[in-house]
């Protein structure tokens, strides 16, 4: 069981934000907000922008035009974010053991928690392995461990169910549902997800950059949308 | 913040012991480059007197270079510097760790190096060896703070080979002079002229240092 985070009124707003690569536009006038507690899913096809979306509001990258405000949250400015991209972003001389006692240590945050949610997705056996030689899989369990590990307000989630089998993505979506009751902000993205949309407060159906449909229910019938 | 920086230097050293490969490489070419010039310049031991510091230094400036880049170009492989980037408080924190782990490996590297040159040479070394460990830990945190400065802006940029020695190796002059001059008047049995040479480096690591703590958080490229 995950532990309660402090109720601090944590809310993001993203108004008007474009992002753009030289000539290339990977966001165009995006706005949504979002609260602590919540689980906000993009989704779209390859390219569509989704990836780009989520460093934007993590803070990795910065928009071209647009602002990305977040109120509340435990400091102020910037709440604890963890990123789980496409990349894992562990390194292939450490272990996982190692990993997690690094984001505890850089978080302040008990150690022990990260082992427990190593566990409980089927990765605790290989606490002790180097990471360069895990599979995709287990490095996807590792990443997503290590995110829990260090405690975050907000988890923002780049394809968190791809590469995880059947048993290890019902144990990561057990984990989200923990963590948006104890008060966490979870914003994911992915091509399109039915597991993922079941669970979703809102879905942001995203075309070349642009929000094309924004749906607050998994009932809203976003299945008419074409997103590959 | 100093447990952050703590932290995430054991975290580079951790890695750097597990596959040692640049510091063991640059290890090498400078003990190669020392006993080799040493060959070369035949019995004259005050000729080689006269050239080994400024050999063993530049030696160790290649080294900061190389080790310099393979760290950074660790973190940034696989977006693991963008989970670095979110994981402090304080992001002056990845700075400082960096400049500790390399700072930590150059100084293992200077004094395997001078202390190769001191036996080369046949240098009495107990008054010389002595101050040459502060002059090897303050040089190399002068040439760390230099190399993770320029490494943290150029960032992941695809001409980073080609970028990273042409922007160090004129910031890097001034240190590899002091350092050499520093080491050339210890092996003479000069220490009062080397104090000078002390100054300029504890100045460069203090400017080099200073600069990267005020400018870090804006000028790390993270795209």
């Amino acid at each position: 069981m995950l532990r309660d985070l402090p109720r601090t009124h944590l809310r993001l707003e993203v108004r008007h934000v474009s992002k753009l690569f030289g000539t290339t536009v990977a966001l165009w006038q995006l706005d949504f907000s979002a609260s602590e507690g919540q689980f906000v899913l993009a989704i779209g096809a390859n390219g569509s922008g989704k990836s780009t979306f989520l460093r934007v509001v993590a803070g990795l990258t910065s928009p071209t035009a647009g602002a990305v405000r977040w109120t509340g949250g435990s400091a102020p400015g910037r709440p604890r974010i963890a990123h789980v991209g496409h990349a894992s972003g562990l390194y292939d001389g450490l272990t996982p053991f190692e990993h997690l006692m690094l984001a505890a240590r850089l978080a302040h945050t008990d150690p022990m928690g990260g082992l427990a949610v190593l566990e409980r997705i089927g990765a605790g056996s290989v606490a002790g392995v180097s990471c360069g030689r895990l599979s995709a899989g287990m490095r996807r369990r590792v990443a997503l461990a290590r995110a829990f590990a260090s405690g975050p307000e907000v988890l923002v989630l780049d394809e968190p169910l791809g590469a995880l089998d059947d048993a290890g993505a019902a144990a990561v979506l057990e984990l989200f549902g923990e963590a948006i009751r104890a008060g966490c902000l979870i914003i994911a993205a992915a091509p399109s997800d039915a597991r993922l949309r079941a669970i979703a407060d809102q879905t942001l159906a995203l075309v070349d950059g642009r929000v094309l449909r924004s749906v607050t229910s998994p009932s809203d019938g976003i299945e008419a949308i074409d997103v590959g | 913040m100093l447990g952050d920086v703590a932290a995430l230097a054991m975290k580079d050293v951790r890695i750097e012991l597990r596959s040692p490969a640049s510091v063991a490489g640059a290890l090498t070419l400078g003990l190669v480059g020392l006993v080799v010039t040493g060959l070369a310049a035949g019995p004259d031991t005050a000729r080689l007197r006269a050239i080994a510091p400024g050999l063993a230094w530049l030696s160790i400036v290649y080294a900061a270079i190389t080790v310099g880049e393979r760290l950074d170009r660790i973190d940034r492989s696989d977006d693991a510097f963008a989970v670095l980037w979110l994981s402090v408080r304080d992001r002056r924190a990845i700075f400082a760790g960096k400049i500790m782990a390399l700072t930590l490996m150059l100084w293992t590297i200077s004094l395997a190096l001078l202390g190769t040159a001191v036996v080369l040479l046949n240098i009495d070394p107990s008054p010389v060896a002595v101050a040459l460990i502060p002059l090897a830990l303050i040089a190399s945190i002068a040439l760390a703070a230099g190399v993770v400065v320029v490494t943290s802006t150029v960032g992941g940029n695809s001409q980073r080979v080609l970028l990273l020695p042409v922007a160090l190796l004129p910031l890097l002059a001034p240190t590899l002079l002091a350092a050499s001059q520093a080491t050339g008047a210890l092996v003479a049995g000069t220490v009062d002229a080397s104090l000078p040479w002390f100054g300029l480096l504890a100045a460069q690591a203090a400017l080099f240092g200073g600069l990267g703590l005020l400018t870090y958080e804006h000028g790390a490229a993270l795209e």
